[in-house]
Order: structure tokens, then C-alpha cells, then sequence
């Protein structure tokens, strides 16, 4: 029994801890006037009318909503609005959090598309989405939530196939323990991995998008009139640094320099 | 004054006495009993209203106890109070309570057969007396072969109604299973039709049986078909009694659906099963459940003709329609909006036509179209009307024009396609308020590519209306505080499970090196107390508890327990654990002197005994002195 004694306690703790953290995760708030807003910025779009939508939405994000098909709600209003810039954002919000969205994907690769066939219409070239190295392409593929329930769940099998083996005595079933346990740690390293991944990716990539368009000229510096580049609208950027309503950005190409703030933003 | 109302008094008091006389003493009155039909001659096989009506007047319930209908076959019954109230009148426990009810009986029966029929009387009990009505008899004439609705097609035996040999000649109808009792059949308006033309399939139930419940278990298969409903299932049920060989059957419409099929060739309709709920007897019999399953049918579903499709035709575009566009508005100004409306009225599938669209207008930003439809079940099609509204604003001043639109379809019924125009309109926008230099940019328009982002918005796929809206922190899931402790826990009950198991084992490790260092001195104890006991206790019980001395000592020192061994067993373990062999062969030897003294015969003397002593103390001095190795650990 004195065996049992300390998991179980182990186990209350984190039952009395978790309660409180999982209820306000999922708390709903105000629940009600937030589907009433939503409601209502769904209907407005219906009426064509996309900047009142678009506030909406917007509004419901500071509000602290956060939901996948609220922000592909935004993205859709935005493109209405001929925002396609504002349009990408969002939409690569939604594939953060919940990568291979289909309508999500559906939408920004037509307008990426779209974007892209302006570009070189006009004569420019626009690569708004660089293929990614192997390691992003695998974060990319899975969702935070998926990658941390994944994690817990080998996680946890693993330990308890550990402690189960302790007690066995049986050659034949330890041994099929053991070649489970190494199956299990295999797939625990990797989602852990997948996970350390997403969560650097999160704190320390800070991706941005040109707002703007059709194109954004890149700077030397702060406030500096010498134009190193141009960006696309929608172009998929990453922030380095931000100083004073300036931000240094880096392209695909490894290309550095400064453009306004309100002219990216961050994914 | 006085005499007035004493005499007034006296009167009421008489009065009263006399009513309650009357009632508590008198007899109830009889009942009434009436029996009529609702028609003047009565044919074979035509279903016929026959009500028995019972008028009574008791303190009590009447009973009453209806006959049997003589062989009258009942299709329908149904019971009615119409009237029924109570009055009561006199006083204290003199109180009499009088009710008057009337009971209606409806039977809508069917005579098979022509004849004389008998009806028995009808009996009421009223108050503990029984009453009877008069026997009611009724003359069927023979049918002449009209009357009745007939069945749909007949197959098999043509059935010649009133005959007396078509009584049992076996009867079938196209997409049933007939059945003397109940039936199924799945009926279709036309056995040949054009891909996408409408058909009715109707699902009838026909029973001779009164029946007081019924439903569809399983609809009528429609895989190569759009289906339409045309009855709503809560309406009125249409029903009609159409004779079948020589039977009557009521039949009722269970389901009535209009199918567009969708491809070409024999399509075969998978069938209905619906499940029946039927009462044979009177009012008080029971209910029993039974199943029915129509059988299946087929459908030749030819293509529309190559030869002569004009162009534009969409495959949809079947059946007998209307088609006319209009606009709001034909002057404007810039900005402000003009709908485009274009309806196509009449029957087909109107769900799934496709009508003309207005690509591009000069001068105008046109929108997406939006649509609308209205439909109507009418008699075995749907009609209705199909709207498509077009918004459209303008975007310079001057006059434009929408063009003909054309739009084609297919008529079934003349199997020929028909093209309809409408237009063209011309629309004169004059300038709105925000001119400037003569291009005028309407709300909204910004840039000169708004083509291009209309086609854009139209690729989009639009917005949902379902979002799982979680208000909260924007904390990833592995940044929750339930994550990381989930996280730990497993491991941390791993360690302190591996930590307990060491401690518990080291805990026994010490406990055995104490009884190792300690098993000289419990030995010498043992000895000692073994020989102050020697004089009374017998041969066989002190070398008994001699060899038991060595045993502890051996187990004590090797920290296993030894008991079980063979001897050869524990001179081999003992010189494993680092004893020499003499020192094993010493063991073994004592031990079996040991046994030996035990179970020889006579008793050992006193110097025996003695030896015996002295020899186990010097081994196990011996023993003590000697190094042992650990026992070895079995690790996890």
C-alpha cells in the first residue's frame, strides 16, 4: 500500500492543480456576447459588408478570442476587402494552429497565386513563400496541440511499460516489454523534439508578413531613404529586431534591412 | 305574508320528494339503440358507413356489448360521445346523480359477397338491467363491375371482380407483393423517362385490415436520382378503396416523391419496407406489430438527345419552363445600385438548373449572383420559380446596355429544346456627386484590377459560421502548467519506484549481514542452552535441535536459507561461498552424525551428547573465522 501511497498523492496534486489551469484554458468568459459578436460579423459579411466583418473579427482577437476559424473568418473578410496582405496574415495564424486547415490552405495558396501572377505581370519576381529546409517542413506539419498530445501520450506509455516491467518476471515478457519500451522512447524523442521545436518556433521565430502592397520597399536603416529592396505584399518575412516604429526584417534570400512597422506584421 | 311562504315552502319540499321518489324508486329508462347505413342500396364490394347509435340516461356506466358484424368486412371504425353530462338533485344522502350519454359507433365495412346479412342485437346493460336492440338485417346486391376506384395496372390473373372463379386466382400489381391482408407497392408515373425529367414514385399501402398505426421503416432507394419530397409525412394521408381481383383494399399514399435521375440506363429502385401496426377484433383486442416490403422497380432513363443542342445547354435544363430577366432600374446614378433578376418559372428540377451569368458589364462592377428558390409539391410534380439576383453598381456615367441573355432547356413532353431569350436592357447612369474629371470611382472600388479580385474573392472559399470560440490565454498547450506537471510525473514515479525498490533491498542486505556477524554468538547460545537442557529432553530431540543449531548458524552466515539442500547441495554452496571443502565435509558429516543419533535405536549417553556438543562448537569456530562472499544480487 505505502507503494501506492506516493503516486497517488502525485496524482491528487496534479488533479487539484490542473483543475484550475485546464477551466480557465478553456473557460468560455463571456461566452455569450462572444458568439453574439462572431453571429453578427458572419452576417455582416453575408450583407457584403466586409470592413464592418473585419472590425468585428478583429475585435473578438482582442478580446482575447483565439480560435482557428475566427481568424480564417478575418482573412477571408480581409481578402474581400482587397487587404490580401492582411488576408495572408491571418491565414498562416490559422496553419500555426492548425496546420493543413484546408480552406485555409485552399485560400492562401490562390492567393499567393494570385499575388505572385501580379508581381510578374508587372515584371517583378515574387517568391512569397520559400520552400522550407526538412526540419520546418516536419514542424510545420504538425499542429502545437497535436505535437504535445502526441509527446504526452508515448510519454506516458513509456513510463508505464518501465514500471510494469519492474514487476514482471516472465524472460518472454520482459523481453517483449523491453522491445516496446525502446519503440516508445524512439516515438518519445521525437514528438519531445517535434514539441521543444514548436515552442522555440513560437518564442524565438518571429515571422512577419508584408502588410501592404503591392510592394514594400526595404531600407538601409531607420528613417534612411537609401532602398536596398522591394517586398511583395504577402511575403513571408522574419523580424530581427524592432526599434521605434521600425523593424529590421530579413528575406528568404538573407537579404537585411528596415521598413515601418505597420507595414508587417507578425505572425 | 306568513301563509304565502309557508305554502310556497311546502310545495318546493313536495315537489322535490316527489322527483327523488321518482328516480330512487323508479327504473332507469330504457335505452335507445339505433342502427343505420349511410346509403340506400348496398352493393358487393362498395365500402358502406354503417353507425350504431346509443342514446341512455343512468346513475351508472351503461355497458355496452357490440356484435359482431355478421361478415362484414370492417376497413375503418371509430367511436364518439357526443353528449354526455350529469345532473344531480335532492338532498343531503338523499342526493341522486343522473347522467345522459350518447355513443356513436362508426364502421366503414365492405360485404364480399351478395346477400342477406344479419346483424345480432346491440347490447347495453344500464344500471344492473340489460337491454336489447331489434337484430338489424341488410340485402347486398350484386357489384355490376363498377363502383370502386380501380387498382393501378393489374398483372397476372386480369381478375374479373364478381366472379366467383377469380376468388382465389392469384392477383399482382407492378411493384407489389400482393397480399390478402396488407400490401406494399411502390408505383412510378412513367415507366420511361429522359435523364434529369421528373417521375412520381409513390409508396401505397393497401389493407383490408384496420389498422391503428403504420410507418415507413425504410424509404424507397433513390441512388441515381435527385429526390424531392413531395408530401411533408405529417399532412392528411391520401386514401381512396380501389378493388383488386375481388377484393376492396383501402389504400393510403405513405410517400410521394418526385426523382430527376442523374444518369442513364435501367435504374432499379430498391423497395420500401414499412411496419404495420394491426388490430383484429373490436375496440379491446390487441395490437400486433408486422412488417411489409414492396418489391422493387424499374426505370428506363434515356439520354437527351445529341442532335439539335443548342448551345450553352446545361444537362440539368429539363422539363417546362419559363425563363424572363429584368432589371430594377433602367436610370441611375453613378454608385448607385441596379439588380439584375432573372427567374425561371414551371416544372422540372428547378433546384439544379443553371442559369445564364453575367460575366463582365462595361461601366458597372457586377457582384456574385445570389439565388432563390420557391418550390411547390403540385398534383405528382414540383413546380416553382428560380431567382438569381445579380447587384450590380455603376461606375462612370453614360448608357450602357446588359446584353440578350439566352437560355436553353429540354421539354421532356415534346422531347425538343427550347430556347428562350430576354433583353437586351440599356441603362442610363447619369453622374453621381463625387465626379471628378470625368472617371468616376464608386464606394468601394479602389483599384483598376477590381476584375481581377472579383475572380480572386470568387476562387476564395468563404467564411464559416461554426468556430469553437475559446477565450484565454494564448498559451500553447506545452507552455500549460498541467503539461509540464503531466509531463514529470511519470518519470518522478519511475525514480522514487526504483528508489524504494533499492532501499527496501538494501534495508534486507543489512538486516542479513547483522545476522551473519551475530551467528557465532546465537550458536554458542544455542549450544549452550542445549546442553543445560541435555539431561531432560531425549537422544532424539537433542540432535535434533543440535542439527537445527548448524543449520541457523549455516543460514546466518550464508544469508540463504539452506534447509532444503541435499547435503552434496550444501557442501557445494558452502564452498562457493568461500568455506574450504573441509570445512563442508565437516558439515555434512556432523549433520549426518546428527541424523544418524536421531533415529538409531537406544538412547546416547551423556558423553556422547557431550562430544557431540564439543565437536559443533569447534566448527563453528572454525566456520566463524572463514571470510564468506555475498550472496549475488538478481539486479532490474
Amino acid at each position: 500500500m505505502t507503494r501506492l501511497a506516493a503516486p497517488a498523492l502525485a496524482a491528487l496534486a496534479f488533479a487539484l492543480l490542473a483543475a484550475p489551469a485546464t477551466g480557465s484554458a478553456s473557460g468560455k468568459g463571456d461566452g455569450a456576447s462572444v458568439e453574439d459578436l462572431f453571429d453578427k460579423a458572419n452576417e455582416a459579411f453575408w450583407a457584403g459588408e466586409y470592413e464592418k466583418a473585419a472590425q468585428t473579427y478583429s475585435q473578438l482577437e482582442e478580446l482575447g478570442v483565439r480560435s482557428p476559424e475566427l481568424s480564417f473568418n478575418l482573412a477571408t473578410a480581409e481578402a474581400r476587402l482587397g487587404n490580401l496582405g492582411r488576408a495572408v496574415l491571418h491565414y498562416e495564424r490559422v496553419l500555426r494552429r492548425e496546420p493543413g486547415h484546408e480552406d485555409t490552405v485552399h485560400n492562401l495558396t490562390t492567393i499567393r497565386d494570385f499575388i505572385a501572377r501580379r508581381a510578374s505581370e508587372a515584371g517583378r519576381d515574387a517568391d512569397l513563400a520559400p520552400a522550407a529546409g526538412p526540419w520546418r517542413a516536419v514542424l510545420d506539419r504538425f499542429s502545437p496541440k497535436s505535437a504535445a498530445v502526441a509527446f504526452l501520450v508515448f510519454h506516458l506509455a513509456l513510463f508505464t511499460l518501465l514500471i510494469a516491467r519492474r514487476f514482471v518476471n516472465a524472460e518472454m515478457a520482459r523481453l517483449t516489454l523491453g522491445v516496446l519500451v525502446g519503440v516508445l522512447a524512439v516515438l518519445t524523442v521525437s514528438t519531445g523534439s517535434v514539441c521543444t521545436g514548436k515552442w522555440d518556433q513560437e518564442r524565438n521565430l518571429h515571422e512577419g508578413i508584408v502588410l501592404v502592397g503591392d510592394t514594400v520597399d526595404v531600407m538601409e536603416g531607420p528613417d534612411s531613404e537609401v532602398k536596398r529592396f522591394a517586398l511583395e505584399e504577402g511575403s513571408r518575412i522574419i523580424i530581427v529586431e524592432e526599434t521605434d516604429g521600425w523593424v529590421k526584417i530579413r528575406d528568404d534570400q538573407g537579404r537585411d534591412g528596415w521598413t515601418r512597422d505597420d507595414q508587417i506584421g507578425e505572425i | 305574508m306568513r301563509a304565502s311562504s309557508i305554502i310556497a315552502i311546502a310545495l318546493a319540499a313536495l315537489l322535490a320528494a316527489s322527483l327523488a321518489n321518482a328516480q330512487a324508486g323508479g327504473a332507469s329508462p330504457q335505452p335507445q339503440i339505433g342502427i343505420t347505413v349511410d346509403r340506400d342500396t348496398l352493393v358487393q364490394g362498395e365500402p358502406f358507413q354503417l353507425t350504431i347509435n346509443i342514446a341512455s340516461q343512468s346513475r351508472e356506466e351503461p355497458q355496452v356489448k357490440l356484435p359482431p358484424l355478421g361478415g362484414l368486412r370492417v376497413l375503418r371504425q371509430s367511436e364518439s360521445h357526443p353528449m354526455s353530462f350529469s345532473f344531480s338533485f335532492g338532498f343531503g344522502q338523499q342526493t341522486q346523480k343522473i347522467s345522459k350519454r350518447q355513443s356513436t359507433y362508426d364502421f366503414l365495412v365492405v360485404a364480399d359477397r351478395p346477400g342477406k346479412y344479419i346483424i345480432d342485437p346491440v347490447v347495453v346493460e344500464v344500471d344492473g338491467q340489460k337491454y336489447k336492440s331489434q337484430p338489424y338485417s341488410l340485402q347486398i346486391v350484386a357489384s355490376s363491375g363498377g363502383g370502386s376506384q380501380q387498382a393501378p395496372p393489374l398483372k397476372g390473373g386480369g381478375a374479373d371482380p364478381g366472379t366467383p372463379d377469380s376468388a382465389d386466382q392469384e392477383v399482382s400489381l407492378d411493384g407489389a407483393k400482393v397480399d390478402p391482408d396488407f400490401f406494399l407497392q411502390m408505383s412510378l408515373s412513367k415507366d420511361e423517362v429522359f435523364a434529369g425529367e421528373g417521375v412520381v414514385l409513390t409508396v401505397y399501402l393497401y389493407t383490408t385490415w384496420n389498422l391503428s398505426g403504420y410507418h415507413l421503416v425504410r424509404e424507397p432507394g433513390t441512388e441515381g436520382f435527385w429526390a424531392e419530397t413531395l408530401d411533408t409525412g405529417n399532412q392528411r394521408r391520401n386514401s381512396a378503396v380501389v378493388q383488386i381481383g375481388q377484393k376492396s383494399y383501402e389504400r393510403t399514399e405513405l410517400r410521394k416523391l418526385a426523382l430527376f435521375p442523374i444518369k442513364t440506363g435501367e435504374i432499379t429502385i430498391a423497395p420500401a419496407i414499412a411496419e404495420l401496426e394491426v388490430r383484429r377484433g373490436g375496440f379491446f383486442s390487441k395490437r400486433k406489430k408486422t412488417k411489409r416490403v414492396a418489391e422493387p422497380i424499374s426505370i428506363t432513363v434515356n439520354p437527351i438527345p445529341a442532335e439539335g443542342r443548342p448551345a450553352g445547354f446545361d444537362e440539368p435544363n429539363v422539363g417546362k419552363f419559363s425563363f424572363r430577366s429584368s432589371v430594377d432600374r433602367t436610370e441611375v446614378k453613378v454608385g448607385e445600385p441596379v439588380t439584375l433578376k432573372m427567374t425561371v418559372r414551371g416544372s422540372g428540377n428547378l433546384r439544379n438548373i443553371s442559369l445564364p451569368e453575367l460575366e463582365e458589364v462595361k461601366g458597372f462592377k457586377v457582384y456574385a449572383p445570389e439565388s432563390e428558390i420557391d418550390l411547390h409539391a403540385r398534383g405528382s410534380s414540383v413546380t416553382g420559380t428560380r431567382t438569381s439576383k445579380t447587384l450590380m453598381i455603376p461606375k462612370e456615367a453614360g448608357t450602357f446596355q446588359i446584353p440578350e441573355f439566352t437560355w436553353s432547356h429540354f421539354d421532356p413532353d415534346t422531347a425538343e429544346f427550347v430556347t428562350r431569350r430576354s433583353g437586351p436592357v440599356r441603362i442610363k447612369v447619369s453622374p453621381g456627386a463625387e465626379i471628378a474629371g470625368g472617371k468616376v470611382q464608386a464606394a468601394g472600388d479602389e483599384t483598376a484590377d477590381d476584375g481581377d479580385m472579383d475572380r480572386l474573392n470568387r476562387k476564395l472559399r468563404s467564411i464559416t459560421s461554426r468556430a469553437d470560440l475559446e477565450v484565454g490565454s494564448a498559451k500553447l498547450v506545452f507552455e500549460r502548467p498541467w503539461f509540464g506537471l503531466l509531463a514529470i510525473l511519470a518519470p518522478l514515479a519511475y525514480i522514487g519506484l526504483a528508489i524504494a525498490t533499492r532501499a527496501r533491498r538494501r534495508r534486507a542486505m543489512n538486516e542479513m549481514k547483522d545476522r551473519s556477524r551475530k551467528a557465532d554468538g546465537r550458536a554458542s547460545k544455542a549450544l549452550n542452552d542445549l546442553a543445560r537442557r541435555s539431561a531432560d529432553i531425549s537422544s532424539e530431540e537433542f540432535f535434533a535441535n543440535l542439527e537445527r543449531v548448524l543449520v541457523g548458524f549455516l543460514e546466518d552466515r550464508l544469508e540463504v536459507p539452506v534447509a532444503g539442500d541435499t547435503m552434496s547441495e550444501l557442501g557445494h554452496r558452502m564452498i562457493d561461498r568461500g568455506y574450504e571443502e573441509e570445512h563442508a565435509s565437516r558439515c555434512v558429516a556432523e549433520m549426518e552424525a546428527c541424523e544418524f543419533a536421531r533415529f538409531a535405536r537406544g538412547t546416547s549417553d551423556e558423553k556422547e551428547r557431550q562430544a557431540a556438543l564439543d565437536r559443533l562448537r569447534s566448527l563453528i569456530e572454525d566456520l566463524a573465522g572463514v571470510p564468506v562472499t555475498p550472496p549475488e544480487e538478481e539486479e532490474r
